[in-house]
This record gives C-alpha cells, structure tokens and sequence, in this order.
C-alpha cells in the first residue's frame, strides 16, 4: 500500500523536530519585510524547499562572511565564542563561529590543550646548584 | 456619493452655528496614483520561522548589539544579500530578468523599497527589461525587424521552463 500524503508529512515533521533537538536549532520567527519575503517565497517554491531548509543551508557561512567583513565586529565574535564555549564548551559544528575558527579567524584553546601545552612546553626548573661551584 | 465619504453629526456649543453638520469629501479632488492597483495589493506581512543554530544566534546578537539594530534586521540583511546573490547567479538575463520581476510582482513595496529588478538589471532598467523579456537582448530590437517570429522566439531555454513552472507555482 502507498503512503499517504498525511503520513509522509507527519514524517516530515519528526525528522524536523528530531534535527532541531539533535543540532541545537533554535526556532526564530522571522519577518523579513516586503522584498525578501517574496524573493524568499519564489526560491522556496522553486525549489520545493521550505524556506527554513533554504535558509539554513546558508545562513551560518553568510553569517561568518559578514562576521569578517569588519575589524570592527572583532569584539562581537569574542563575546559570541565566549558565550558559545561557556554554554557548550565546543562550537557547534559548522556554525559561523566554527566556520571563522577554521578559517583562522581566531584561534581557540580549549583548558586540556592548556593543561598539556604547560606540561610539554613549560620552563623546566633549574637543578639547585651547589653554592661551591 | 458613498457613505464612506459622507459624516454628519450633531454640535451643540451654544452659538448660531449650533445644530446639525456635515461633512462630504470629493473624490474626483484627489490625485489618482498613476499605479493604483499596485497599492492595492494587500501587504503581505508575511513571517517565516526560520531553524537558526543557537551559535549562529550568539553571532548574531553579538554582531546587531554592536552596530545597534535589532537581531531581525541582521537577518533580514544577510537574508537579503543571499536572496540577490542567488539572483545574480543566474546566467540568463531573461530568466534572471523573469525571476525578478515574479518576486516583485508579489511584494507590496513603499516608495523606498528597491524592487529586484533593480538587482537584477541595473538602474535603467524599463527600457532594457522591455527588451530582455521581448528579445533576450539588451539592444534595442524593434518587433517589426522579425516580422512573423513565434512567441518566445528569442528567449532562452531557461527564461522559457522558469516561465511555464512560474505559471504553475501562481495558479
């Protein structure tokens, strides 16, 4: 027997609503005035995408782009990751931040490759020496 | 006269104007819009939830706190930049041209907006989408230079496939 159309929609929406809570996406309402809305709209039907999968698909690497499109969102990032790490510890995969760290935009140490740097590289003490020599 | 357009009322002040007033405005007096069925449209107002990686939300409330805006207008701007750089990657002019001037048709713009057909082909653009849409050209073509040509003649595969799933995407 075929699917129905219903079941393949309600499908649809567990895989959704699965990805939303396996990736950490967060739902935001949007509106976007006159002109995206209908350039938004056509794409989406175009492509038979709904227009959260359109977006989502290009929204962290537009994000990173205008990130770094100014010297001047230099602190913007730092709080951004530092607020990330402070939730998470890692930056999502993929996110604009992630994408601005492996683009070397800024580079991240995390406390264990702290811990191991001190180790491997710190100063070694100085043997006593005897006061004779 | 339509009664939208005709108010009386009552003003008892204690003069001799006292008594019963009305009001009638004239429609023929005011200026018609020379695109009155583009005002028309309804506005759409249309609101789209959008799957944002809550990174990506630190970044964007992050970078809108710093240059003072709101999260939403951030992303209406970066969704916006996409949209016409999607646009543009469109490599026939009469389809991008198509594209464009479908969206617009769509949107109930104020008189600051810039349609996509702005993006889409310049600043000058009546007069060369007239000839995109018509001949796929930007160049001045007259139709009485092709005399007998059937309808899509000059335009290309892809502005004629947009076309026909545009009609469907409309019905």
């Amino acid at each position: 027997m075929s699917r129905g159309i219903l079941s393949k929609v309600i499908e649809e929406i567990g895989e959704t609503q699965a990805e939303i809570r396996a990736e950490d996406y967060t739902m935001v309402n949007v509106r976007p005035g006159e002109k995206v809305a209908s350039m938004l709209g056509l794409v989406s039907a175009l492509s038979g995408k709904t227009p959260s999968a359109v977006v989502a698909e290009e929204l962290s690497s537009r994000l990173a782009a205008y990130a770094v499109s100014s010297a001047t969102h230099a602190g913007a990032i730092l709080d951004a990751a530092e607020e990330a790490l402070k939730q998470n510890q890692m930056l999502q995969p993929g996110c604009a931040l992630d994408i601005l760290q492996n683009a070397d935009v800024f580079e991240l140490e995390n406390g264990f490759e702290k811990q191991i740097r001190d180790k491997l590289f710190s100063p070694k003490k100085e043997p006593k020496r005897d006061a004779h020599e | 006269m339509s009664d939208q357009n005709v108010r009386s009322f009552s003003v008892q002040r204690g003069s001799v104007l006292d008594g019963e007033f009305t009001l009638r405005v004239k429609p023929e007096m005011f200026r018609e819009t020379s695109d009155q069925s583009f005002s028309e449209k309804p506005k759409s107002d249309r609101k789209f939830n959008i799957r944002i990686k809550q990174h990506d939300i630190l970044l964007l409330d992050a970078l809108a706190e710093q240059e003072g805006v709101s999260r939403s207008v951030l992303i209406n701007r970066l969704l916006h930049d996409f949209l016409r750089d999607e646009l543009m990657s469109v490599q026939d002019d009469d389809a991008r041209a198509l594209l464009a001037v479908a969206a617009d048709e769509q949107a109930n713009y104020d008189d600051l907006s810039q349609p996509w057909v702005f993006d889409a082909i310049g600043s000058d653009f009546h007069h060369i989408l007239h000839n995109i849409l018509e001949f796929n050209d930007r160049n001045e073509q007259q139709p009485s230079d092709h005399p007998g040509a059937p309808e899509n003649q000059f335009n290309s595969e892809a502005f004629i496939g947009l076309g026909e799933k545009l009609k469907g995407i409309k019905k």
